[in-house]
């Protein structure tokens, strides 16, 4: 083991100061809104639009850092902790497979005193390890094409056996990772395996080899059975207290938003590639597969067809609460006692962690996802919880290929709980007639009786062969009235329009607790596959009206002062009126007889990167701009003004549900041209005149969590 | 088009064209580069009046472990220098060269010395270096020292130690360049080695010889001289000798002018059939062939003609490489036509008989929307002309190297597994491993059936594809100079002794690797069992890293009959006199031990030659063989 102490003691203490820095960051803009009048906000609205933005998340809300404290655990620079696994140990170290191959014992990770963690390696030389568990003195982990057990023999801390647990086919696609296990109650594992690529689109699903797009469960004698197929990127796979399987599915192809399924044997969840291996005769999944049609219906649509077809227990709402849902852990020992067995569930492309409930509903999971932690440094992929030493999550971060949010590209952080409660929606579960939300702490009963305060709104995704889908069929839920619990800890909404199948919004404005804290996040979904029977409230039982005085209430979706202002996506010709026209033209203007100046073609690199990182045009010439998307993911391309990158992709990650109707583009005078957001393989061409003011400009991708790393210089020249 | 795809093809073109040694003569068949000419060695009219320790031989073998032995066979095709008589001599060509490229195999015997003098002057040592870690300038590949007052100054080692086995053939690529001199005679370019591979591996590359080296003709430097073998110091043979010498002055394009057009395409449309003369936005003439003249952006097509004057009557070669359509024409005749991109790393080529005289060359170009700055890119060779640029530097901005850099792993104080997909030429295995050793001997392995798929000495290990992006690098083994075997299983039931040897595993067989471990010795111990049978198998480094050596024990005796092993395969497989097996005409050696060769018999079965050694099922039978190269 080397490493360099100067190093580390450097890293700690860079993180130090910018931890520093979002304290001071966040209590000037606490006294800053405790003091302004509404005429300093509106001008330092039009002064800063990124300031604004910010204070509309951060700066009347409650504070993160209150609660948890996220600290970087320095690391050696030869020890490259691009986490796929993560495992606590009995004696209190922490194991870290990475995607190197490798995996690191990590003693003293809590730094206890300060102190550096110190790093040893156990083991190298594997492919892509992308989970980690410890069991009876072992550590288990899946390669891209194994699962491997692991042993130190003689007790010097090193693997001296490599034993072969179960290898299963893989054809040699890169894309086919595997990921776990987890452990049943019965020491049996599960693992799931992703689909490679093929033809005609290079991103489309396919299962090259048997049991790709599949999870299976193996025996420690290496038995295998496969389980459930319908998997397509299942990166996080979990055993709840229950012995229930879950697994935690990425947007792709047929999988229009990123979702949590509760899997059983015999399963289908989406993805069709695994089904072909379903005639196999170890195959325990029994389906039509004619059934399974590309169109632009809902999910829920083919499953009422196709009783295999799982529906997921809770969507990860795409771009809203994350873009990639990898790790899922179960807090059973209430590490952070509020969410006892609440599920954290890891993002990549956001670096954060979610968290969801779950309820059984007709026997059948189901549940909210809600923000839990932000701002971590890399794409968030596991998960570990350790409570005899402290109230600490630890998290694994890797976004090498994908890229993320958050300024690095791997490394192992620790979110430290305060102790301290936040004010949050604790959980939201389905009634016969709306939503009860439960609370952390009692509600400020006055604030809380006004149901103009909740806003509920549902939709859904496609199922389609194409990449991802577009929110779909967006209905609001209008909430006719509520209940408030005796102990104030519990709201009942009573909501109209409640649908079967939709993700509901529900998203709450300015609620206080009765102790006057306020909420730490606002908003939750919640997938309401099945509506309970039972009683519905009477209407002498809830209020209807607002008392007098109460805050007007903001909601973050179509407002009703302008409706059609942001048309359904699917309205063919609502894109084009979304923004002003003259910032995306995709038709030569007349007036250019002579054609334009200078065609400029741009395309993608995998890894939130352009194809260019500079771009030279003239000032005040005619430029036609050609955006590929050769990616597999979505992205826009945006032109802004110089230095405004920055400020243009926070604004477009805060517009909410909305964000997807604007095509990503805030309303600002920063944003000079865009195209729309543009689909893998496809392409859009834009025509626009340079601006006569040669400088810096800057072009972006605002799609959510992009514009950190994908963006470029747009030089204009005299 | 998608913009990721070729980058990342790219980098697997780096990947599968390495070859093993049997495979390096094939290369020279492929038509990158005009046909070499090969030295007649059915007699010694290519050499001046040889020494009697120069003969001709049908063959060659050399005891790997006898100092100074070697036995010629009857025969002609190889050159041999036995080193016998009373004054055994150098022996130099009839030519002289000066501008030279110069391929052949060598056999060396145990601790013999010779060398190859370019121009008879600078001379390249040729050595047994087998197993020497740290080589010097006196080992194999080093360009030897010269004399000044009586002490040897200068020398370069080879950056690597390339060496294999004495007894096996070995495979030099030399690139030398003659000394420049002006018209007074003054050398005012020092002599060159482009280039050197030894084995696979290149050894020097871009190295001036500022003076001729120890034992030279003559110290006076000259554009010409003869190509000379020492002969003085040990046995040594050589066969396959190819060469080239570039004596003429190269092609020049001359009155080129261009037509330039601005055009859209839509898709599917051939781009060179649709120039117009409507869409010609500018001409003219241009001193070369650098698009320096025309706007380099957008959708455009370029039309350049020019003429060229052939001094030498003869086949010539053209090479053109564009990231977008093309048509290369010679005197109106279509050479080459392109009508959709397929990637500037792709080139093409088209050899044509020119005669003396003036000819026409039309290139046409045509650029799609692309990102990156264009290529146009056109070669030639010709007889006794190098191949050499036709086009400006400024129209090929791109590197042909490879793109990403190396990240190496090499083993310093213990063995080190790496997991991975591996390129083999029958399929992608991809449940292999790589295992490198501080001694600098590796293999790779298929872990789903316990075939040994390769062996290389040198570097371990690129994990530069495996480690970046999404990790979509296959096992980047260090292995120019690897011993590919065959991905067929190393095991496999025959119903007799007959049967044919099966390419994969067969239905009837179940393998399963249990575990695997590094012993005390650092030997890599594999634990599989076979339909119920448990084996170990221990696989290492052997002789201080020289050979490699693998022994399978069956631990626990199953239902197992009518098993086989075949150790090798290959064209040919003959025992020698020393007891070892050679295969493909002594491109490595296999040493048996002796209850295993007491077993072992070569079969003639699908088209090749097989040892194979049936698998005993009782307890502790060993079968244990060593790989000598």
């Amino acid at each position: 083991m080397s490493g360099n102490p100067m190093n580390t003691f450097k890293n700690l203490r860079m993180y130090n100061r910018i931890t520093e820095m979002n304290r001071m960051l966040n209590l000037s803009l606490k006294q800053l809104f405790a003091t302004s009048f509404v005429s300093s906000m509106l001008l330092l609205i039009c002064a800063n639009p990124a300031i604004a933005q910010q204070s509309a998340s951060a700066g009347e809300r409650a504070n993160q850092n209150d609660y948890y404290q996220i600290t970087t655990l320095p690391a050696p620079d030869d020890v490259v902790l691009e986490v796929g696994g993560l495992a606590l140990l009995p004696n209190g170290k922490l194991a870290a497979a990475t995607r190197r191959g490798e995996i690191w014992v990590i003693s003293n990770p809590e730094m206890i005193n300060g102190r550096v963690p110190t790093y040893t390696k156990f083991a190298e030389g594997m492919y892509e390890n992308l989970g980690l568990e410890y069991k009876d003195g072992s550590l288990y982990t899946s390669q891209r094409g194994e699962l491997t057990k692991l042993t130190d023999t003689n007790g010097d801390d090193i693997t001296d056996l490599y034993e072969r647990v179960y290898a299963w086919p893989v054809s040699g696609h890169y894309h086919e990772y595997s990921y776990g296990p987890a452990f049943l109650p019965n020491g049996d594992m599960v693992v799931t395996g992703n689909v490679a690529f093929g033809n005609p689109k290079w991103w489309e699903a396919q299962s090259h080899a048997p049991w790709r797009g599949w999870m299976m469960i193996i025996t420690p004698d290496g038995e295998m059975r496969p389980f459930a197929t319908g998997m397509r990127s299942p990166s996080g796979v979990m055993v709840n207290d229950e012995g229930d399987i879950f697994y935690s599915e990425n947007q792709g192809d047929w999988i229009g938003s990123g979702f949590i399924t509760h899997v059983e044997e015999g399963d289908f969840t989406g993805n069709p590639a695994g089904l072909k291996w379903a005639d196999h005769p170890m195959s325990p999944v029994d389906i039509d597969t004619s059934m399974i049609v590309d169109s632009e219906q809902p999910m829920y649509e083919t499953a009422k067809k196709v009783p295999a077809m799982k529906l997921p227990a809770v969507w990860v709402p795409h771009t809203l609460m994350g873009t990639s849902t990898t790790g899922m852990i179960q807090d059973t020992a209430g590490v952070i006692s509020p969410f006892k067995d609440h599920y954290y569930v890891a993002d990549q492309g956001h670096a954060r962690v979610n968290r969801a409930t779950m309820e059984k509903v007709d026997g059948e999971y189901q549940g909210a996802i809600f923000p839990f932690i932000y701002g971590l440094d890399s794409g968030a992929l596991r998960m570990a919880l350790d409570k005899s030493r402290g109230q600490t999550m630890y998290v694994g971060l890797t976004d090498r290929g994908w890229s993320s949010t958050g300024e690095k590209n791997y490394g192992l952080q620790r979110v430290d709980w305060t102790g301290k409660i936040p004010f949050e929606m604790k959980t939201i579960t389905a009634t016969p007639d709306g939503f009860n939300i439960e609370f952390t702490h009692p509600v400020d009963k006055e604030i809380a009786a006004d149901p103009s305060l909740y806003n509920v709104t549902s939709f859904t995704y496609m199922y389609r062969y194409e990449y991802g889908s577009p929110i779909i069929n967006r209905e609001d839920a209008p909430v006719k009235g509520l209940q408030i619990s005796d102990d104030g800890k519990t709201v009942r909404l009573v909501v109209d329009n409640l649908r079967k199948y939709y993700i509901h919004e529900v998203k709450i404005g300015e609620l206080e607790s009765a102790s006057g804290t306020q909420l730490l996040h606002d908003v939750g979904y919640y997938t309401l596959n099945n509506i309970p029977s039972g009683v519905s409230l009477s209407q002498s039982d809830w209020t209807a009206t607002a008392p007098s005085g109460s805050p007007s209430v903001e909601s973050s979706i179509e407002t009703p002062d302008s409706p059609g202002a942001y048309p359904s996506v699917l309205d063919e010709q609502g894109d084009e009126a979304a923004a002003p026209a003259t910032k995306r033209v995709v038709v030569m203007p007349d007036s250019w007889e002579d054609g334009a100046d200078q065609t400029i073609e741009l395309g993608t690199v995998p890894g939130l990167k352009y194809s260019k990182d500079k771009i030279e045009v003239k000032a005040g010439s005619r430029v036609r701009f050609i955006f590929n998307n050769s990616d597999d993911m979505l992205h826009n391309m945006v032109i802004v003004k110089p230095e405004t990158a920055d400020p243009v992709g926070r604004q477009a990650m805060n517009l909410g549900l909305q964000g997807e109707d604007m095509e990503y583009i805030p309303e600002t005078d920063d944003v000079l041209y865009h195209t729309n957001v543009v689909l893998p393989g496809r392409s859009e061409t834009i025509y626009f005149t340079v601006p006569d003011e040669p400088g810096t400009y800057q072009y972006v991708c605002t799609f959510p969590g992009h514009y950190i790393s994908m963006r470029g210089t747009l030089v204009v020249t005299g | 088009m998608n913009s990721s795809m070729p980058k990342t093809q790219f980098c697997i073109l780096f990947v599968v064209l390495f070859l093993s040694p049997g495979l390096f003569s094939a290369l020279q068949a492929q038509t990158n580069e005009l046909p070499f000419t090969e030295m007649e060695l059915t007699n010694l009219d290519s050499f001046q009046e040889p020494s009697e320790n120069w003969q001709l031989a049908g063959d060659v073998f050399m005891d790997t472990y006898q100092d100074l032995h070697v036995e010629a066979l009857d025969g002609s095709g190889v050159l041999v220098n036995t080193a016998e008589g009373d004054e055994p001599q150098d022996i130099y060509t009839s030519w002289e060269h000066g501008d030279l490229d110069l391929s052949f195999h060598f056999m060396m015997a145990k601790e013999s010395n010779s060398g190859i003098y370019l121009q008879g002057r600078y001379e390249i040592q040729l050595f047994d270096s087998w197993g020497v870690n740290t080589p010097k300038f006196s080992d194999l590949g080093g360009i030897y020292q010269w004399w000044e007052d009586g002490r040897g100054v200068g020398g370069t080692a080879p950056n690597v130690n390339a060496a294999l086995a004495p007894g096996v053939w070995q495979y030099i690529e030399i690139k030398f360049r003659a000394p420049d001199f002006n018209e007074q005679g003054q050398k005012i370019a020092n002599a060159r080695l482009e280039e050197v591979i030894l084995n696979g591996k290149v050894i020097h590359a871009d190295l001036e010889l500022i003076h001729p080296t120890g034992g030279a003709i003559s110290n006076e430097e000259a554009p010409q001289g003869p190509l000379r073998i020492q002969g003085d110091h040990g046995p040594v043979a050589i066969k396959n000798i190819r060469y080239k010498r570039y004596d003429n002055p190269q092609l020049d394009l001359t009155d080129i002018t261009y037509r330039y057009y601005e055009m859209g395409l839509d898709e599917g449309e051939n781009p060179v059939s649709i120039i117009a003369s409507s869409n010609l936005k500018a001409e003219g003439t241009a001193v070369e062939l650098s698009l320096d003249d025309v706007q380099r952006t957008g959708e455009f097509a370029i039309v350049y003609e020019s003429t060229v004057d052939v001094a030498e009557t003869g086949t010539y070669l053209f090479e053109l490489r564009t990231d977008g359509g093309n048509r290369f024409e010679i005197d109106g005749n279509q050479l080459i036509e392109n009508g959709a991109d397929n990637g500037w790393w792709n080139p093409d080529r088209a050899e044509v008989d020119l005669s003396e005289g003036t000819h026409t060359v039309t290139i046409t170009y045509f650029r799609g929307e692309d990102g990156d700055a264009p290529v146009l890119s056109l070669m030639a060779e010709g007889p006794g002309i190098q191949k050499h640029a036709l086009h400006a530097p400024s129209a090929f901005p791109r590197n042909l190297q490879s793109v990403n850099l190396p990240k190496r792993i090499d083993p310093e104080d213990k063995p080190v597994v790496m997991h991975g997909f591996l390129d083999m030429p029958d399929r992608v295995h991809p449940h292999s491993a790589a295992v490198g050793f501080p001694d600098d001997i590796h293999f790779g392995i298929d872990l789903n059936n316990g075939t040994l798929m390769k062996l290389w000495k040198g570097g371990f290990l690129d994990v530069s594809t495996m480690w970046v992006g999404r990790g979509g690098g296959n096992l980047s083994l260090n292995e120019e100079a690897a011993l590919t075997f065959s991905g067929a299983p190393s095991m496999a039931f025959l119903d007799s002794r007959d049967a044919v040897w099966p390419d994969s595993l067969q239905e009837n067989v179940a393998f399963d690797l249990n575990s695997y471990r590094f012993g005390d010795e650092n030997q890599l111990i594999l634990n599989y069992q076979l339909n119920g049978s448990s084996f170990e198998d221990h696989l290492s480094p052997d002789n201080d890293g020289r050979e490699f050596m693998r022994t399978i024990r069956l631990t626990q005796s199953g239902p197992v009959n009518n098993l086989y092993l075949r150790i090798a395969a290959g064209d040919n497989i003959t025992e020698l006199l020393n007891g070892l097996f050679q295969v493909n005409d002594k491109t490595y050696l296999v040493n048996l031990s002796e209850s295993t060769k007491r077993e072992s018999w070569i079969r003639r079965s699908g088209g090749v030659q097989e040892l194979l050694v049936p698998v005993s099922n009782s307890e502790n039978a060993e079968i244990s063989y060593s790989y000598v190269w």
